[in-house]
């Protein structure tokens, strides 16, 4: 069981999007989409989720192609996370959390879903913002609370035989340093549940610090996947990112990090 | 931040209070509407003839001022404020924009439109049918303009099976400016009776209709009300964002399909036989959201209790204002309704 990208491409108008692209996303992996503004990460991502429909090739979920998949269906095997979110309405925190239990709401007793929303709550540490307006929260509080609805939704059940997926798109943008890694710790926490994470991450070190599998994008096409060590070569940072830079990892107990020439 | 606390605590507790409170407004002000006005009545004796069942067998004139007057147009108004408030509270998810009423898209404007072709041109253009349809031409011809609108609206937006919702906005914008127009030229061609009778179906009325024109509004409506209460989670999942409701579970092309049939045949009905009754779809909802918050599983019955209740209060006061006349209700919810919401914008600024 995976999600099997085959040859896929999708254009807009002249403009490609993603082109022929091959990828298998396992459960039990935490997959990270990198490469500079435009490459074709959030397009990827969104083929995946079903927002946009591939021109040419298939993308198959456990062996099922996702044309197949109703809305319901869809909601039950993947979670989603997008960039930005608008909310006009006051919603509390804990309103906007409890919209994650849309699908198993009938499925599961009012006790069980309170202890389901506030567990997801004391793990993105927003509990004391249960109340609040989720409006007048700041940046980083929004993107919490939006990731803690986005987690209720594959809360139940805890662990199934069939796989399931998250995919976040930048799901740090907005986090202060000690989030950041609490967010991509939690997502690797998820993939021991049969739960696959696909994530775009834009910061190189957090990205090799956690990806199981890590895909380096450029122009719509994939220029190389596989472990961080092997994907963030000097050559491949030169040619996609423009930077001169070398993958650092001094030993077992720090995380890698990319390091930058001092002459650019 | 301790404020907010205490603010958002009150709101659990407002939503259990709200439906309640506002059932019981909604009955004070029903008998309210059937005692008042030139022939007063008791609230014993609208009780005592009520338990007697529904048959006018009293025949003294109390009885059939009850049954032929006052118990049609208290039900009226009773069912047309609720499906303005509870369509008003459905256009603003829809459109995601707590501004949005159901004027916005023209569907009002339709039904306008098609009333005052009826009124102007009726007699000269299909006498035939005039005279078979009779009272009921006025009513057909504004829920013929208010579908056809909706026709038009939803063909332009529905485009491979994806509904575009700013292109049913900016569809909305074009109809009501076509619709004035034409409804310009028409004022122009018509006489003194005409132009007086389409000045006062556009400031609304809910006097003047037995019990034979009533029924088939009320069946309308309460298809549409019950359709649209039914939505109510779903749309709240809609206001995250169109992607994100699709995320959870929604399927939302037939969620705005749906939402959109309901309201349009909630309004189209309501304006066929009342005229045009502005600015309580908008300032019913904006209220209710004020009080208990956003979520439509509260908001909704809410705005439907408050919007009928709303709307059979300003028609005693349309009806006893200058008796033997009537006031036009369309003057009275807007000149209530306007000030009363300036009040409250005010005291939401100077709290926060």
């Amino acid at each position: 069981m995976s999600i099997n990208i085959q040859s896929l491409s999708i254009s807009i108008g002249e403009k490609t999007l993603l082109d022929t692209i091959d990828l298998t996303i396992n459960p039990n992996e935490l997959t990270v989409l990198i490469g500079p503004n435009g490459a074709g990460k959030s397009s990827l991502l969104k083929a995946c989720s079903g927002d946009i429909h591939p021109d040419t090739g298939e993308i198959f979920i456990n062996q099922n192609p996702i044309q197949s998949y109703s809305p319901i269906n869809l909601a039950k095997t993947r979670a989603v996370m997008t960039q930005s979110y608008e909310m006009g309405f006051g919603f509390t925190v804990m309103e906007i959390v409890s919209m994650g239990c849309f699908i198993y709401e009938e499925q599961v007793s009012k006790c069980q879903r309170q202890k389901i929303i506030k567990d997801v709550m004391n793990f993105m540490e927003i509990s004391h913002l249960a109340e609040r307006n989720f409006m007048t929260l700041s940046g980083g509080e929004q993107q919490r609370t939006q990731l803690a609805r986005v987690l209720a939704q594959l809360w139940q059940p805890y662990e199934q035989e069939e796989a399931r997926y998250l995919f976040l798109d930048e799901p740090t943008s907005s986090l202060d340093v000690f989030h950041q890694y609490h967010v991509l710790s939690l997502a690797k926490e998820l993939t021991k549940r049969n739960i696959g994470v696909l994530a775009v991450v834009h910061d190189l070190s957090l990205a090799a610090s956690f990806a199981d599998q890590l895909v380096l994008l450029n122009n719509g096409e994939i220029v190389t996947k596989g472990e961080s060590e092997n994907v963030l070569q000097r050559s491949y940072l030169e040619k996609v990112y423009g930077i001169k830079a070398e993958y650092f990892h001094q030993s077992k107990e720090v995380k890698p990090s990319i390091l930058l020439d001092r002459n650019q | 931040m301790l404020d907010t606390l205490t603010i958002n605590k009150q709101r659990g507790a407002r939503q259990l209070l709200a439906v309640p409170i506002t059932l019981a407004l909604l009955v004070f002000s029903a008998i309210f509407a059937m005692a008042i006005g030139a022939v007063s009545l008791s609230g014993s004796d609208i009780l005592s003839y009520v338990s007697h069942g529904f048959s006018p067998a009293q025949d003294s004139l109390s009885a059939r001022v009850l049954f032929e007057i006052r118990l049609p147009r208290t039900v009226l108004s009773l069912a047309v404020g609720a499906a303005l408030g509870l369509s008003g509270a459905a256009m603003q998810a829809l459109f995601r924009n707590p501004l949005a009423d159901p004027g916005l898209i023209g569907v009002a404007g339709g039904g306008a439109l098609g009333a005052v072709i009826v009124i102007v041109l009726g007699h000269s253009l299909f006498p035939i049918m005039m005279a078979t349809v009779g009272v009921y031409a006025l009513p057909i011809g504004a829920m013929i303009g208010c579908l056809g609108v909706c026709a038009i609206i939803y063909k332009l937006s529905n485009r491979q099976g994806q509904f575009t919702i700013i292109t049913l906005l900016l569809a909305g914008i074009a109809v009501n400016a076509i619709v004035g127009s034409m409804i310009g030229i028409l004022t122009l061609i018509s006489t003194d009776s005409e132009l007086r009778e389409l000045t006062f179906w556009t400031m609304g009325n809910l006097g003047g209709n037995g019990w034979s024109l009533t029924l088939p509004v009320l069946v309308l409506i309460f298809i549409s009300l019950i359709g649209l209460s039914r939505l109510a989670k779903p749309l709240n999942l809609y206001l995250l964002g169109e992607a994100q409701a699709q995320h959870l579970g929604v399927s939302v092309s037939r969620l705005k399909k749906q939402v959109f049939v309901y309201t349009a045949m909630a309004v189209g009905a309501a304006v066929s036989i009342s005229g045009m009754i502005g600015f309580v779809g908008f300032v019913v909802p904006h209220f209710v959201r004020i009080l208990i918050g956003p979520d439509h599983r509260f908001l909704f019955p809410v705005s439907m209790l408050l919007g009928a209740s709303f709307l059979t209060i300003t028609d005693i006061i349309a009806r006893v204002a200058i008796i033997p006349a009537e006031l036009p209700i369309g003057l009275v919810t807007s000149a209530l309704g306007g000030p009363f919401f300036l009040f409250v914008l005010y005291k939401q600024t100077n709290r926060h």
